[in-house]
């Protein structure tokens, strides 16, 4: 019972890092960054390096700005809280990222190809629900005599990453897959996330219930005697990760079905990352009623008596705090892509796509085209659909000239040119380095 | 065609930075909407004496074993009666002397006892060679169950005069006079046996101090000072308001340990008042005055007390209580032997503590009675627009209640109130049967809102002034009955309408 209780944790329950989910890398076959979705994609080249590529997103499945704001007469925008609840879910997920694949290499011999990878990764998310966000924008005050469920779940993760992989390519099939080892900078995340508030009718009596715990790994102190919270030093150092570490693994099955068809399966950031340095856990289990200063008499109601309310208010909410190590679950994500060679200067992509985030399931899906205008150009668009809209084109572009390759794209064009509508941010630019001998692989990757 | 796909490839690359670059848009300026704050401020439980606490001296609140309370005020003093004085005296003696009347006045002394003094004698011989023994007896004095004797030696030694003298200290000695007169005898003899005369005997008793005496005291007066009774309630409380008391009492006790017949006489009551000037008490109880219980020689040193009560039926003290008294002042005697049958005892410091005692039971009606409370605030949330103060009471006290607070500036003046002058804020009273006794708490609410002008007005106010005024059910028509055990809970919420 022990053993399908842990496991019912660590795969529900469990906090999670997630990578943002990117369409664009994996629309791009043509390029070496690709290998990112899809770890069995054979390099073509005998040395390849991806040089910085940086990227970064945010998805909301909440309402955009717009949903939120009303515009004035006099233009200026004004939070419509009544309007703005309307459009929130019961559950809503934020997630945010930044990905900088620092460093890889590839090499690759007859059928075989290894590779190293290196990035520094930074994703955040936040699960909060709808009596959250009417509690943070309207306050309790329209909440009277009902109960909020107000608990938000949260996870905001800092690690570095050094993978080591393996391609073998047996005829139509490829292979491929890749151990991360991974080591933590940063955590902050729930593992417990009830919180409940009720407002009484009566004279405004709150009562609390909650089961929350929060694990930090250099991330915040708190003072749980006056609640003050202090944030750790957040300057970005260059190296590796001191404060956690662990495992995780990348897998990927290719197959070259035609000359001109081609599919892959992948999952990707399976592991988990242990934190053991700079630990500490809030945790708060409790019932709690506060009904204001207890005045023993009204006759004894003074100054005094009240200056107490904000003491009471903090012990209201307290939080016990304690030190050990926890741990946060990769979260694995599960892509399948193809490509049709449509042309020699076009190709045709597709992605499929799923993972689950804050026990949010969060799918994916896209298809996109490749243009390559010359032998230096490529251009593509894609159209998408993610978080639950498929209002998303997508844009990039390729320059070779080799051996440097760069690239730059996004998976919503959109979001840059109607922000305020946006509830998906995506961009991504990098450089490859390739050279070496040129091999035309049995398994075709797109353009090139 | 490697035109055309430049300009695509261009086209493609401006539209992908012109995009990107827009990520900003210049044009949101962003207002925060109001947000509702709503938290309990205070919770209270109270019961109407802790209400009025700091403004009645506490002593003045009791409370009885059945949880009926009301005020209480008192005034107390002690009737002293002296014990008389017996003189020096000094007499020759005979072989047998009798003292009829022992110089003491006011008394008729039958028994006493002596707590100091002494009693000397003194014997001379000039004439005989001889040696000769004095024994000496008083019949009527006693110690421990033996009569009072001395035997005393005037040896001849060669020489004239021969003396002897004793001193006997009296402390501890009774005397009982009521048969016969005191008798002191002596009896002088020879070694022979024969009888032997005495040129000189003398005696003299000085300083003697009674610890008791019994005797006939015959009728006497002794003026009594009282302080005056102060009722302090009505002046605390005097800033409008009708209260009106069903059942106020005087009760008077006495602790006497005086073991003569005796009272009380009350030559006169008046009372001072806020509503009527003085006003003069009378009834049976003023007429019939206040006979004490005594204790008997048997009961020597101790207090027996007696309790009697002015009330309703035997005076005008409910008019009195409701003409608003302020102090109370007598006239009173101490009457000895009233019935002319003076006989008993008095004790060294005997006397009479005698307690006067003003009981208000909180049982009757109130009407517009008001209680002020002032406590020290400071409002400093700028970002406050408006505010709705909930107020969330439950109500066990038989009295309605009409709040209103006044939030007054450094200089006293009242910025604003709670509500309209003209508003109502009232806590509505327990359900009362018509014994006045409470059979059901009562709940109530009340939203008070506070808008931002109110608020703009109140936010500088340093002191807070919670005026309280009390009605009993039906208007102050109906009688009621407050006890200790009955209270209210008061609750404040406060819902603050914030802009971030």
């Amino acid at each position: 019972m022990k053993t399908i209780y842990q496991i019912f944790l660590i795969l529900f329950l469990g906090s999670q890092l997630h990578a943002q989910q990117e369409i664009q890398v994996p629309l791009m076959s043509h390029l070496a960054s690709s290998s990112k979705a899809n770890p069995a994609r054979m390099p073509k080249y005998k040395w390849n390096m991806q040089m910085p590529s940086l990227g970064f997103g945010f998805l909301h499945t909440g309402p955009s700005f717009k949903d939120l704001y009303t515009r004035d007469a006099s233009g200026m925008y004004q939070l419509n809280g009544q309007q703005a609840i309307d459009e929130f879910d019961k559950s809503n997920i934020f997630t945010g990222s930044f990905s900088g694949d620092i460093f890889g290499l590839d090499y690759t011999w007859d059928n075989n190809s290894v590779n190293v990878r290196y990035g520094s990764y930074v994703d955040a998310a936040i699960k909060y629900t709808a009596d959250g966000a009417r509690l943070l924008l309207k306050g309790n005050g329209n909440a009277v005599g009902e109960t909020l469920t107000v608990g938000p779940a949260f996870n905001f993760n800092v690690y570095d990453k050094l993978g080591i992989g393996y391609v073998r390519e047996i005829e139509k099939l490829t292979l491929g897959g890749r151990v991360n080892f991974l080591f933590g900078r940063k955590a902050l995340s729930t593992e417990e996330q009830t919180a409940k508030l009720t407002t009484g009718s009566d004279y405004y009596k709150l009562n609390l219930e909650t089961s929350y715990v929060v694990h930090s790994s250099d991330f915040v102190d708190v003072d749980t005697n006056t609640n003050k919270v202090n944030f750790a030093d957040m300057t970005f150092k260059p190296g590796f990760g001191g404060n956690g570490s662990g495992v995780g693994f990348d897998f990927g099955v290719g197959y070259q079905f035609d000359d001109a068809i081609s599919g892959y399966l992948s999952i990707t950031d399976l592991g988990s990352i242990t934190w053991k340095n700079n630990t500490s856990t809030y945790s708060s289990h409790k019932r709690a009623s506060y009904g204001g200063v207890k005045i023993e008499s009204l006759a004894k109601l003074d100054t005094a008596s009240l200056s107490g309310m904000l003491d009471s208010i903090q012990k209201f909410v307290d939080f016990d705090k304690s030190v050990g190590e926890f741990k946060t679950r990769l979260t694995p994500n599960i892509m399948m892509g193809g490509t049709w060679k449509f042309t020699d200067n076009i190709t045709f992509d597709g992605v499929l796509g799923a993972k689950k985030v804050l026990g949010r399931f969060l799918p994916m899906a896209g298809v996109g085209v490749q243009f390559e205008l010359n032998e230096w150009a490529k251009v593509g668009t894609s159209f998408s659909y993610q978080n639950k809209r498929v209002n998303h084109v997508g844009l990039n572009t390729t320059l070779e000239f080799l051996p440097l390759q760069m690239f730059m794209g996004t998976d919503n064009i959109l979001t840059f040119l109607m922000p305020k509508s946006a509830n998906t941010m995506h961009f991504r630019f990098g450089v490859n380095v390739m050279f070496g001998k040129y091999t035309k692989r049995k398994t075709i990757y797109g353009l090139g | 065609m490697k035109k055309i796909k430049n300009n695509v490839f261009l086209m493609w690359m401006a539209g992908l930075l012109i995009g990107v670059s827009c990520t900003t848009p210049t044009d949101i300026q962003v207002e925060r909407e109001t947000v509702d704050l709503a938290f309990p401020v205070f919770t209270s439980e109270t019961s109407i004496s802790e209400l009025i606490d700091g403004g009645v001296d506490s002593t003045a609140l009791v409370v009885h074993s059945d949880h009926e309370m009301g005020l209480y005020y008192e005034t107390k003093t002690h009737v002293g009666v002296s014990m008389p004085e017996l003189e020096d005296m000094s007499l020759d003696l005979n072989p047998m002397t009798t003292i009829p009347n022992l110089p003491v006045s006011g008394v008729n002394i039958e028994k006493a006892k002596f707590d100091g003094g002494t009693m000397s004698f003194s014997f001379r011989n000039t004439q005989f060679d001889k040696n000769i023994k004095v024994v000496l007896r008083v019949n009527q004095l006693s110690k421990d169950g033996g009569i009072f004797s001395k035997t005393l030696d005037l040896d001849y030694t060669g020489s004239f005069p021969v003396t002897a003298d004793v001193a006997v200290p009296l402390e501890g000695y009774k005397m009982d006079i009521s048969q016969s007169p005191l008798q002191i005898e002596y009896q002088a003899s020879f070694n022979d046996g024969s009888t032997a005369s005495i040129d000189e005997a003398k005696m003299e008793m000085k300083e003697a101090e009674f610890g008791w005496v019994e005797g006939d005291w015959g009728v006497q007066s002794i003026p009594v000072e009282t302080p005056d009774h102060e009722i302090g309630f009505f002046d605390h409380y005097s800033n409008g308001g009708v209260v009106h008391f069903a059942n106020p009492k005087l009760n008077i006790i006495a602790q006497n340990s005086v073991g003569i017949p005796s009272k009380f006489v009350f030559n006169g009551i008046t009372v001072n008042t806020l509503g009527s000037g003085e006003i003069s008490v009378f009834g049976d109880f003023v007429d019939d005055g206040f006979s004490l219980a005594y204790p008997s020689i048997d009961q020597l040193g101790t207090y027996l007390t007696s309790v009697d009560e002015m009330n309703k039926t035997n005076s005008n003290i409910v008019e009195i209580f409701n003409a608003q008294p302020t102090d109370i002042n007598y006239d009173i005697d101490f009457l000895v032997s009233p019935g002319g049958n003076g006989t008993g005892f008095i004790a060294k410091d005997a006397g009479v503590d005698l307690t006067m005692g003003v009981e208000l039971p909180f049982e009757g009606t109130l009407s517009d009675f008001k209680v002020e409370k002032s406590f020290d605030v400071k409002f400093t949330n700028e970002y406050v627009q408006a505010a709705t103060m909930k107020l969330y009471a439950k109500n066990q006290i038989p009295l309605d209640a009409r709040i209103q607070m006044y939030f007054l500036d450094n200089a006293g003046i009242v910025l604003d109130s709670l509500v309209a002058s003209n508003g109502i804020l009232a806590v509505s009273s327990a359900i009362v049967a018509p014994s006045g006794d409470v059979i059901q708490a009562k709940k109530w609410d009340e939203e008070v809102s506070i808008d931002l002008d109110k608020w703009s007005r109140i936010k500088s106010a340093v002191e807070v002034k919670l005026v309280t005024s009390f009605t009993s059910s039906s208007a102050g028509q109906v009688p009621v009955k407050i006890k200790s055990n009955q209270r209210v809970e008061l609750n404040a919420g406060l819902k603050l309408v914030v802009q971030p």
